[in-house]
Formats: structure tokens, C-alpha cells, sequence
């Protein structure tokens, strides 16, 4: 788990500098939240609050969920993701090691299916944003919940917006009024982050390298597909966009709700990838990636018997 | 409109029901028939105390609900819950008070007078005799029905306990807190740069250092000697001396027709047999024979050398390595001359002479090999000769070079002919099925022994065991013994007599701080009793030091190392979380990949567990209970077989008396006519 922190430091880094002030409130929000409702359950249920708290799973929790929420958020919003992150998400099925789903996606779909309005509203990723929006109003916003005028001023599409509510003619003419970078924009910069460290843990042999390999793989191919069939958004677009990259490193390679056979695991990886393309280009949804984890999730036990009975030829009755 | 919706949704439900009405039907599981289910949880001892002619009537009955589940006295409450879980009802007590084990029937022989009244009251034909002759019982066929007791006339036959064998002991599951210490303190798995983990391969970090180098010393004689009267299948071993008899050095202490003889590791008086904790996963205690040593240590050995050795006929060799009772000194403490005589049956080409200490701490074979390395050679000549192995190899680890320096020169000064193989410092690499590989380059199928390939492997502790056998004519008394950890203050290594209490050789290490393991640091048991003596196959005791003792457990996360080291292909994570929630625990595994049986206990999914989980402890408890539950079964069998065939004589014998009958009455009746 501390390899795991280590290797979202740069993320964070990076979105803080990229979002201010609110990024790092969501995490501390989220980990206060989680913390609480982990060490309740894991009492409730006759553990040692101690070991649950000092494995470090909570804090991976609050991170991911903290970097995947909007910037600007009023506080009750990344609280009930925390806390329905480690309540439904994991201590339900018994605890660490036992879920079925990625405990950080459980909280984070809560609360974008439960506050659509909120999460969905991205400012521009800009360093000089803590100049137009100060940390007082962020903070203000934080408590309250009540929008300024200039803040919703500042609320701006994503790239992934942009494709899904107004099409791919609309993306290209917004790459060109932003020159020197991919359509992505300054969220190129957070997702070379995640590769960063997920490349990383690659190297130190963390996390298996199929299961990244197979997300990027199963997004691309995919992509390539929709870009010649449905003149889709390009490849690399797709690959930077979004929670792409952070999914391949740091959501899909989570041991406890992936499938253990390695041939499993890249079908597993694999079908992130094309469900959340899928959802991306034909779907309603700007992301697909937190739905096509919760699908897979429930797919992977299933993955395993199949590969097992196919495969090696050993099933369990 | 909402007649519409109410006729399209009746409808719908119509179909649907007929759908799963017809799929119901044809889909409907192949079940066992319930009688032979209660019947194959039945102890088959078909003693009729339950009021039913055997077994199968009982459960007959049951099945038909028309008795209680709670009159097996034989099968105990364990038979009781497993009936009441399989019909869903709730346990009742039994009605006979439990007995406290198994029970043999016993004809006193001075007594008898020969009525064979007995003879048919028992169910599984397990008492023979005659008229006017001795009857006896044969104790592995008497199921404890006590059904004969009552019929004799002159009660010679009673009920005595048996005790419970060694092997079909049950070590506890693990408690959370019984797991290994921190990696980064203590010696473990390492990631190899370049390696992903593959089967069977954990890189170690080892800690040989603590005690390599020093020359061995002799531990003194302890006040008393406590030696297991055991054979290597745990069965008990019969004493050859009384209480208060004198012993000299090396006189066996055991019959002579057992496989492998005790000695007196020293000489002195037998004071007495005592039951006594020895080391064992399941805590057992067993009869061990006390010897008290004093002070005339003669010289005197009971068997003449052979000499020259290797002149003598294979058959020569192997009784003696039998006489001297020669054990594995590897760990397993499997007879030698019986494993040398099978690898003679097989037709074995290669002898691996097995140098490899995979363990992180013990040095006791390279410390041999070191001082020793002449004689080891010269028992692997004779190990060779006596199992008809035409070419030797020693087998090293990459990190003994003086070890392997040792055995250079020995072999270079005994004639040559015999090859130095240096092994990687991977673990199981000791594993004699892992050692096969790079020592000879064949492959043990899984499941198999190196014989089934033409190899025999041996400990260097054994050959040098066997060399003191044929040529000095020295029985098994003692052995070289490792002494390491954090917690040890003098480590290193020591010959240590075997039955010496583990408290003495535990005052000469130092004093412990926490854990004290016995066997070695990745595969040796927690020493719970410290009297319990040292045996032939201890190859070290480790003193952990605070640094080193165990950290608490976590959760499994499932990140498949276990699955990806363990050399047998198994899936340790998927069956400790089986075997931990009761399900399939003692019967036949789902799949090949998550049988207990297959697990050598070698650990190495525990040592690269990154939650500290007691894997090899857990599999230990399942393999335990698989095997005893094997064993029952198949004693069940063997009574329900018995007893059949008694029923099938029994009315055979009728027929033929009806039918003898019927023709004298037929031919009172022609005569008539």
C-alpha cells in the first residue's frame, strides 16, 4: 500500500496544481470520512480498528476517490463518497480482501449518480485558476455549497464533455483554439502523472503488468475501431482523456477485485477498456471507465472459473 | 388499457411458470438416494447398539424417520452433527455416555476356555478360533462394538483403549497470531531483479552467516534421555527392556523386528516409559522410553565394521543401515535402508548426494561437509553400492564454496569419479524433488518420487550416519545440530545426543526472547514444550530474537504469489479461505489445483505472503484432517465389507439348510410312496 501512495504522489501533486486548494479538501474530506466509518464497521464487526486503519487501504481509498471527484465540491459530497466507499464498498462483504467491487469506484458512482450537477462541473484546468478563483471562495463553496457567480463562471466542459454532449467537430475546433497541446488540454499533464507512477509500480513488480497492459490495450483497439466505423474520437484522445491511464495503473491492477489467472486477468483488462469506449462513444456518460470497473468486477470470479475450466482443465464443482 | 395489462402480465407469468415448471423437471439434480448418504456417515462398525441389524438398516430408518439420529454409540457426537447437518435438523444429544477414543476388543488368553461363543456375535468376522482353542482377535479388523463382551461365559473378554496412532493426529488451525515476523527483519524472500516469481522459485535473503564457521562442539550429556518409542508411520514401537535394566551404548533399545531399531544414545539405566510431549504440529504426546545416562561410557560398539565396505553384497549394506537405524536426517526421518531398498526396486542410476540447505538459517549439513567431507563421500560409495547407483553427485548450494572446496578435495582423494553440482540459492531447492532438476537435468513428474526417474537423493547427515554404520559399526545415536537466530548467543553448531530434552540444548544456545522454532526458520514448528527431546531428524533450533517474531495477520488480498511460488502448482490463497470457512475440509478436493494432499508443507507460499498469512499451517490442518478422514473411510469400508459378507454366508449357509431339508423330506415322501 505505501508503494501504491508513493505512486499517486505525483497525481495529486499534479491536480492540486493544476485545480488548487480543492483537490486536496476532497482527499482530507474523504479520508476523514472513510477513516470514521472504518473504524465503526470494522468495531461493529469485532476487528482491531488498529490493523483495518494501519494497512494504509483507506488512505489508497480516499486518494483515488479525492482525485477522481471535481475540484470544487461542497463538503458532504466527497464525505458520502468516503464513507459509502469503505461501508458499501468493502466492510459489507467483510472487510479488506473480501469485496467484489472496487471499494473507491462503489463511493465515487454514488455520488456522481446521486449529484450529477455537482460532479459534473469541472473548472478549466489552469495552474493560474487559484488567482481567478480564490482559495476563500473555494473554501467558501466547500462549506456552503452555495455557487458564486464567478466560480460557475469558470465552470468549463471537459474534453470528454465536449465529445459527448456537442461531437467531435466541437472537440477539434476547441483543440485549435488551444494550441501546443492534445485535444486533452492541460489533463494531458495528470494523466502523463498517473503514468509516471504507475509505471513505476510496473517496475518494482507492485502491480501485475498484464492488467494495465490489457486496459490500454482493450481502450486503444477499441477506439481504433469507433474512429474507422462511427469517425470516433482519435486514439491517443481516448488514451489521455479522462480516467483513462489512472485506471490502468491504479483501479484495474487492485488484486482483491480482479480475476487471478493471468489469462483471466487480460480478458478482465481487456473488457474495461472496450465497455468503458463503448460507453464513452455511444453512451450519455462523458466517462464510461467507473462503470465498466463495477461490470468487470462482477464478470471477474466468473472470468476465473471459465479460464480455469478452458484452459487448464481444472474447474471447482 | 389495464385489461390489457393484466391479461399480458397473467400470461407472462403463465409462461414463465410452465418455463420453470419444465425446467425443473428436466434440470433436476442426479442426487444420491438419502439412505446412502446417512449410510456413508454411519461408522459401519455394525454393532446393532443402536437397535438395528448394522448400519444400513439404522439408516434405512433414519431415512424413513423412524429413529432418532442419536443412537450411533460408536460414531460418537462427531457422527451425531454430521447426520444433523446433512438432514437439516438439530444435533441432539447422544444416549450412550462418549467413550474417550477407540476401543479394541481383548481375549484374555489364560482364561479362554475355546466355547466360540464369541465367534458369531461379532459382526466383521474379527475374532478366529476354533473349538477347544485359544481364540483371538485381530486388532485391526475389531471395529469396538463390544457386541463379543457379553457372550463369553467366562469374561476373559474386555475393551482396552487403543492408542491414538501419530498419523491420524489433527494439528490445530492456526490462530491469526501464529504468522511469520517482519520481512524486512529477518530473513526471507527477496525480489530478484530480474525474475518474475516463477514455480517453486523464492529467492531468499539467508542468515547462514550467524552460524557458519566454527568448528562443532559435543553438547554434554543431559540427566535424562527421553527417546520416542516410534517408527516412522507413528505407529508405537515395542521396548526390548524393563524398567531398571542396564544398558550399555548403542544397545538397541527397541525388538528386533522393528524397521528402525532405537539405540541407547548413551550408557545407562532404563528408568521407566512415560508419555511425552515431542515435537509435533499436533502437540502430541507419546510413550517414550527414559534413560538415565551415568558415568561408564564404554567404548563398546554392538556391531562389528564391515570391512572392506564396499566388497560387501548390496543386501549386507542395507541390513545394517537397517540395524543401525539409520533415519532421513534431512527432516523426514524416513528409514534409510527402506528408501534405499526401493530405490534399489526401481532401478535407480543416480545418487544425489543432498547438500543443499535451502533453509535460511541451518548450517549443519555444510558444516559437515566441511569437516567431515571423507566420510560423507565414502557413505555415498556405500549408499551407492547398496542401492546400485552406478554414478554419484554432490549437490551444493551456490553459497557454500567451502562446503563444495570440501568435497572437491574428498572426492579427488578418494579416487575421483564423482561430480560437484552447484545449485542455485533458490527456495525449495533442498526439496528432494526439486533437487532432481539442476543436480541431473530429469524431471519429477508431479506427484512422483526421484526414484520413478533414476534418482535417489540422501542427506549428507545420513551418509555421514551411514559411513559411522558399515565402517565403525556405529548405530544412529547422535547428530550435528544448528543453533542460529537473533536470539542466540552462542550459535553455531553442536552434536547433540538424540533424546537430549530441547531445554538443555536451549540453556546452551542462550536466552530466548521469543519464538523458539525447531527444524529450521521457514519450515520448523513453534516449540510449544521445551521438554520435549531432540529426534534423528532435527536438523536446527532457532532463537528468535524480538526483531524476528511474528506480526499479526491481514487480510488476503488475493495478489496470487502464493500461487505463482508454490512448486506443486496449488492455489494456497483459494484454499486457506475454503479450508478456514469449514468448506470441503477432510473430503476429496473440487480440482487437482486445490488438494491438500498435493502440499509438501515446504512454506514457501508463507514466506513471500505479504499479509502474513499461516498458509503452510493452514494446509497442514487440511492435509491432517484429509488423510484421517481417508484413513476412516476406509476402515468403514473394510467393515461394511466384512459384514456383508457375513450376511451373504450367513444366508447362504440357510439356503442350504432349507434345501437339505427339502430333499430329506422329498425323499421321506418317495419312500412313502
Amino acid at each position: 500500500m505505501g508503494e501504491v501512495l508513493l505512486a499517486l504522489t505525483p497525481a495529486a501533486a499534479v491536480s492540486i496544481w493544476l485545480f488548487g486548494v480543492g483537490v486536496a479538501l476532497n482527499i482530507a474530506t474523504v479520508l476523514v470520512a472513510a477513516t470514521l466509518v472504518e473504524a465503526v464497521a470494522v468495531r461493529a464487526r469485532g476487528g482491531s480498528v488498529r490493523a483495518a486503519l494501519g494497512d494504509g487501504s483507506v488512505l489508497v481509498t480516499a486518494l483515488i476517490i479525492g482525485l477522481c471527484l471535481p475540484p470544487l465540491l461542497p463538503w458532504w459530497i466527497p464525505a458520502l463518497a468516503g464513507a459509502l466507499a469503505v461501508l458499501l464498498g468493502k466492510q459489507v462483504y467483510g472487510g479488506l480482501g473480501q469485496n467484489v467491487f472496487n471499494p473507491a469506484i462503489v463511493g465515487y458512482v454514488a455520488v456522481v449518480l446521486a449529484f450529477p450537477q455537482a460532479t459534473g462541473m469541472w473548472p478549466a484546468p489552469d495552474p493560474t485558476l487559484g488567482a481567478v478563483i480564490s482559495n476563500g471562495e473555494a473554501w467558501r463553496y466547500f462549506l456552503s455549497g452555495e455557487l458564486t457567480p464567478l466560480a460557475d463562471a469558470l465552470t468549463h466542459a471537459t474534453p470528454l464533455d465536449r465529445l459527448a454532449t456537442d461531437g467531435l467537430a466541437a472537440l477539434l475546433a476547441h483543440e485549435a483554439a488551444v494550441p501546443g497541446l492534445a485535444a486533452t488540454g492541460a489533463w494531458t499533464w495528470l494523466g502523463l502523472a498517473f503514468l509516471l507512477g504507475g509505471i513505476g509500480l510496473v517496475a518494482r513488480r507492485t502491480i501485475d503488468w498484464r492488467l494495465p497492459s490489457g486496459v490500454l490495450i482493450g481502450t486503444a483497439a477499441t477506439a481504433a475501431l469507433f474512429a474507422v466505423v462511427t469517425d470516433g474520437a482519435a486514439v491517443g484522445f481516448h488514451l489521455l482523456a479522462g480516467a483513462t491511464l489512472m485506471v490502468a495503473f491504479f483501479i484495474a491492477t487492485d488484486p482483491v477485485t480482479a480475476p487471478v489467472e493471468s489469462r483471466a486477468r487480460w480478458l478482465y483488462a481487456a473488457g474495461i477498456g472496450v465497455v468503458a469506449m463503448v460507453i464513452r462513444e455511444l453512451g450519455g456518460h462523458p466517462d464510461g471507465f467507473a462503470f465498466a470497473i463495477l461490470m468487470m468486477n462482477a464478470t471477474a470470479p466468473l472470468l476465473d472459473y471459465w479460464v480455469r475450466r478452458s484452459w487448464r482443465g481444472t474447474a471447482d464443482s | 388499457m389495464v385489461l390489457n395489462a393484466v391479461i399480458t402480465l397473467t400470461l407472462l407469468a403463465g409462461l414463465c411458470g410452465i418455463g420453470l415448471g419444465l425446467a425443473g423437471r428436466r434440470l433436476a439434480g442426479q442426487r444420491d438416494p438419502v439412505v446412502e448418504r446417512i449410510d456413508a456417515l454411519l461408522p459401519q462398525t455394525q454393532c446393532g447398539q443402536c437397535g438395528y441389524p448394522g448400519c444400513r438398516p439404522y439408516a434405512e430408518a433414519i431415512a424413513a424417520g423412524s429413529a432418532p439420529i442419536n443412537l450411533c454409540a460408536p460414531g460418537g457426537s462427531a457422527t451425531v452433527q454430521a447426520l444433523a447437518e446433512l438432514l437439516q435438523v438439530d444435533p441432539e444429544p447422544i444416549d450412550e455416555a462418549e467413550g474417550n477414543g477407540p476401543l479394541v476388543a481383548r481375549i484374555d488368553e489364560a482364561q479362554c476356555i475355546g466355547c466360540t461363543r464369541c465367534l458369531p456375535a461379532c459382526p466383521v468376522d474379527a475374532i478366529v478360533g476354533a473349538p477347544k482353542q485359544l481364540h483371538t482377535v485381530l486388532r485391526s479388523e475389531c471395529t469396538g462394538c463390544q457386541l463379543c463382551v457379553a457372550t463369553c461365559p467366562v469374561d476373559c473378554i474386555t475393551m482396552e483403549a487403543v492408542e491414538v496412532p501419530l498419523s491420524s493426529r489433527i494439528r490445530p488451525l492456526p490462530t491469526p497470531q501464529s504468522t511469520r515476523a517482519e520481512p524486512l527483519l529477518r530473513p526471507g524472500p527477496v525480489r530478484h531483479p530480474h525474475s518474475e516469481p516463477r514455480l517453486g522459485e523464492v529467492w531468499v535473503r539467508d542468515a547462514k552467516q550467524t552460524s557458519r564457521g566454527s568448528t562443532p562442539t559435543t553438547l554434554a550429556l543431559p540427566e535424562r534421555l527421553i527417546l520416542p518409542l516410534l517408527d516412522h508411520t507413528g505407529t508405537p514401537l515395542t521396548p526390548a527392556q524393563q524398567p531398571g535394566e542396564r544398558v550399555r551404548r548403542g544397545t538397541p533399545l527397541t525388538m528386533p523386528d522393528a524397521t528402525v531399531p532405537l539405540h541407547a544414545p548413551a550408557a545407562g539405566v532404563v528408568e521407566g516409559f512415560e508419555h511425552h510431549p515431542i515435537v509435533h504440529p499436533s502437540a502430541a504426546r507419546v510413550r517414550c522410553l527414559i534413560l538415565r545416562p551415568d558415568d561408564e561410557q564404554s567404548a563398546v560398539l554392538p556391531m562389528p565394521p564391515l570391512d572392506p565396505p564396499l566388497a560387501q553384497p548390496p543386501q549386507v549394506l542395507l541390513e545394517r543401515i537397517r540395524q543401525a537405524g539409520i533415519r532421513g536426517m534431512g527432516g523426514g526421518a524416513f528409514p534409510s535402508a527402506l528408501k534405499l531398498a526401493d530405490a534399489a526396486e526401481c532401478g535407480v542410476d543416480v545418487l544425489v548426494v543432498n547438500g543443499v540447505e535451502c533453509d535460511t538459517y541451518l548450517t549443519c549439513d555444510e558444516t559437515l561437509l566441511c569437516q567431515h567431507a571423507d566420510e560423507v563421500i565414502a557413505g555415498a560409495r556405500i549408499a551407492a553400492r547398496a542401492c546400485g547407483a552406478e554414478q554419484i553427485l554432490v549437490a551444493v548450494k551456490a553459497g557454500s564454496r567451502y562446503a563444495a572446496e570440501a568435497a572437491r578435495r574428498a572426492i579427488a582423494a578418494a579416487g575421483g569419479g564423482i561430480r560437484v553440482v552447484t545449485v542455485d540459492a533458490l527456495y525449495p531447492a533442498g526439496n528432494e524433488r526439486h533437487i532432481v532438476y539442476p543436480a541431473t537435468g530429469r524431471v519429477v513428474p508431479p506427484g512422483a518420487r526421484p526414484p520413478t526417474v533414476g534418482v535417489v537423493c540422501q542427506n549428507v547427515s545420513t551418509l555421514y550416519a551411514i559411513e559411522r554404520a558399515v565402517v565403525h559399526g556405529e548405530p544412529s545415536m547422535a547428530r550435528l545440530l544448528t543453533i542460529s537466530g537473533g536470539a542466540a548467543e552462542h550459535p553455531g553448531n553442536y552434536w547433540v545426543a538424540v533424546g537430549t530434552p530441547l531445554a538443555a540444548v536451549i540453556a546452551a544456545a542462550g536466552e530466548p526472547q521469543g519464538r523458539i522454532l525447531v527444524g529450521g526458520g521457514i519450515m520448523g514448528l513453534p516449540l510449544r514444550d521445551r521438554s520435549a527431546p531432540v529426534t534423528h531428524g532435527m536438523s536446527g533450533v532457532i532463537l528468535e530474537s524480538v526483531a524476528e517474531t511474528p506480526l499479526p495477520e491481514q487480510p488476503c488480498i488475493r495478489c496470487t504469489r502464493c500461487t505463482l511460488v508454490c512448486p506443486e502448482g496449488l492455489r494456497p490463497h483459494e484454499m486457506v479461505s475454503r479450508i478456514r470457512a469449514g468448506v470441503g475440509v477432510g473430503e476429496p478436493a473440487p480440482s487437482i489445483d486445490l488438494d491438500p494432499l498435493r502440499c509438501t508443507g515446504c512454506a514457501s507460499c508463507e514466506l513471500v505472503c505479504p499479509s502474513s498469512i499461516p498458509l503452510a499451517g493452514v494446509l497442514g490442518h487440511a492435509r491432517d484432517a484429509t488423510r484421517v478422514r481417508l484413513c476412516e473411510r476406509e476402515r468403514a469400508e473394510r467393515a461394511r465389507e466384512r459384514f456383508e459378507a457375513r450376511q451373504l454366508r450367513a444366508s447362504r449357509r440357510k439356503r442350504e439348510k432349507e434345501a437339505a431339508r427339502q430333499r430329506k423330506r422329498e425323499a421321506i415322501a418317495n419312500k412313502g410312496a
